[in-house]
């Protein structure tokens, strides 16, 4: 009972879904279905946001309790967590909610993503080696596109933007769809087990 | 000796490299020019086509993690359709997205010429400054009479003049317009939980999908702006800048799929590969990708000292400190391989 009514839940929408994307959008009965459907998946969404929050706060609050070198970073993130919800709910227009987004939020946010540059250059040159004739393929291509991006490229030798571009355009471009059409087709049949009730993981649990 | 102390290299030395490869040229403002390409290029065309007067619908669905790459696409394509009398409906399908085009607006530096500065001065608009041979820090100027006036920090201020070579800007895309109104040239619809269905519910209606605009809490109806857009076929473009999901490949799938409406992004320069074959495909009508492909639109609309421009340098350098590590690398692992015997 605890699986058959998630599995049946999931066919009848699957299903549903499916056939409503093949009919005609123009009729008011399939759009006012349809809309009504979309309501549905909103407010199910809303909740499981609503989830997500308690989740990192229950996570983070059993964390401090146990107490140990870590917990501080629990206790900043729910005081931030606080601090920025509470003044968003009290008004998002605010002074002070404001400037907490554009003096906190957004260079906090910034440092992070730049780290990247410096694990890339790191990782870069240890592990990136012409071991192999591909290997050695790859490493050129990845030369000539960093440098094609940039504006030193042109510099150093003006056909490199063009080089550049055109591995951008046909091979890059035609290896991508390769992999998309091969997800795709891996997602066509892992969405029919599971509308089948083949593919039961994603409810969690043993079997 | 040396073989084994480049073998076990310090990764601090390699980032004490990069961070004198990234802030070197951000110190000293040395510029190297941008040239669109022909991906850029493309996209400007797809914008030029729009006649004024025309609405588009840009999503923001980043947050502020990917700004510095991101957000001057954001101000570039919001001041190209100020200017052009474009009308933008902006939305976001991440939670940040909405802040961050209010930043836009409201709170991000705008760089103006020196002439732009007293013109917008005149109107009384809150200009401010940056001048080497004073402080080097923010001032705003303010015109006594005939003089100006640097207040730094609420200080009386001291009088100065405008030098070409000091840095005006003001705050946000609103400060350099006097005829842009909330409703008719612009309306904000905010975030909204749900991603795709988002999407799909715009594509059968977008009232009751919408219902309300964010500053005020009233229906898209009351605007003339929405008030004929019925669904996302009523937008004449749709410009998703994205840094992951949901954007570009839901825009793509699921409002280009059954409408046709074109379909612009802004991507960040790791995933835009991905997404390449939907430019091939037509699917995507256009496509940025990086800070390059922001600076390359802010070159291509005439933006006037972009982030993204001033960005490039730093990151032409940080290229080549990558590239000559990966040489150093390779140097180290073929002179241990063929070299050095056993």
């Amino acid at each position: 009972m605890k699986r058959s009514i998630p599995i049946f839940i999931t066919f009848v929408s699957a299903v549903i879904m499916i056939v409503f994307y093949f009919l005609n959008q123009d009729i008011e009965s399939v759009k006012k279905f349809q809309a009504g459907i979309l309501n549905w998946v909103s407010i199910i969404a809303a909740f499981a946001l609503l989830l997500g929050i308690f989740n990192l706060l229950f996570v983070n609050f059993y964390k401090l309790r146990r107490f140990n070198k870590d917990s501080i970073y629990s206790l900043v993130l729910i005081v931030s967590f606080l601090t920025i919800t509470i003044s968003g709910l009290v008004d998002d227009t605010s002074a002070t909610y404001s400037w907490m987004f554009e003096n906190m939020l957004r260079p906090l946010s910034s440092t992070m993503f730049s780290l990247l540059a410096f694990y890339v250059a790191s990782a870069a040159f240890r592990a990136f080696r012409a071991k192999t004739k591909e290997a050695t393929f790859l490493l050129v291509a990845a030369f000539i596109v960093m440098l094609g991006r940039v504006p030193v490229g042109a510099m150093i030798w003006g056909k490199i933007p063009l080089i550049s571009n055109w591995i951008m355009a046909y091979p890059a471009a035609s290896a991508q769809s390769a992999i998309m059409i091969g997800a795709a087709l891996g997602a066509v049949s892992v969405s029919l087990k599971i509308i089948l009730g083949i593919e039961k993981t994603y409810l969690g649990g043993e079997e | 000796m040396i073989l084994k102390f480049l073998k076990t290299l310090d990764r601090r030395i390699i980032f004490l490299f990069m961070a004198i490869a990234v802030i070197l040229p951000t110190i000293t403002g040395q510029r190297f020019p941008v040239q669109p390409s022909p991906m850029t290029d493309d996209f400007a065309s797809v914008l030029k086509e729009l006649k004024s007067n025309d609405t588009v619908l840009l999503s923001a669905d980043y947050d502020p993690g990917s700004q510095a790459e991101l957000q001057p696409m954001t101000l570039a394509f919001m001041k190209y359709c100020f200017d052009n009398n474009i009308k933008v409906v902006t939305m976001a399908l991440w939670p940040l997205g909405s802040k961050l085009i209010e930043s836009a607006l409201n709170h991000d530096r705008i760089y103006i010429p020196r002439e732009k500065a007293i013109e917008l001065m005149s109107k009384g608009k809150n200009v401010y400054v940056i001048s080497k041979k004073r402080s080097g820090a923010e001032e705003k100027i303010e015109k006594r009479g005939n003089k100006y006036i640097f207040i730094r920090d609420n200080n009386q201020g001291e009088e100065s003049i405008l030098n070409n070579e000091d840095k005006y800007y003001v705050k946000g895309l609103y400060s350099i317009y006097d005829d842009i109104k909330y409703g008719v040239d612009y309306l904000d619809i905010g975030y909204k939980v749900g991603g795709l269905v988002v999407i799909q519910g715009i594509v059968n209606d977008f009232e009751e999908t919408v219902k309300t605009d964010t500053l005020n809490n009233k229906s898209v109806l009351d605007y003339p702006i929405t008030r004929n857009i019925k669904n996302l076929k009523d937008f004449s473009a749709v410009f998703t800048i994205s840094s992951g999901n949901m954007g570009i490949k839901e825009w793509v799938v699921y409002g280009n799929g059954p409408t046709g409406v074109k379909v612009l992004s802004g991507v960040t320069a790791v995933s835009a590969p991905e997404f390449l074959p939907y430019l091939t495909s037509k699917q995507l009508s256009g496509l940025l990708a990086g800070l390059a492909g922001a600076a390359e639109f802010e070159a291509a609309t005439n933006y006037y000292e972009g982030e993204a421009s001033k960005g490039m340098t730093p990151q032409s350098y940080a290229h080549l400190v990558i590239i000559f590590f990966i040489l150093l690398g390779n140097g180290v692992y073929i002179t241990e391989k063929y070299f050095i015997k056993e």
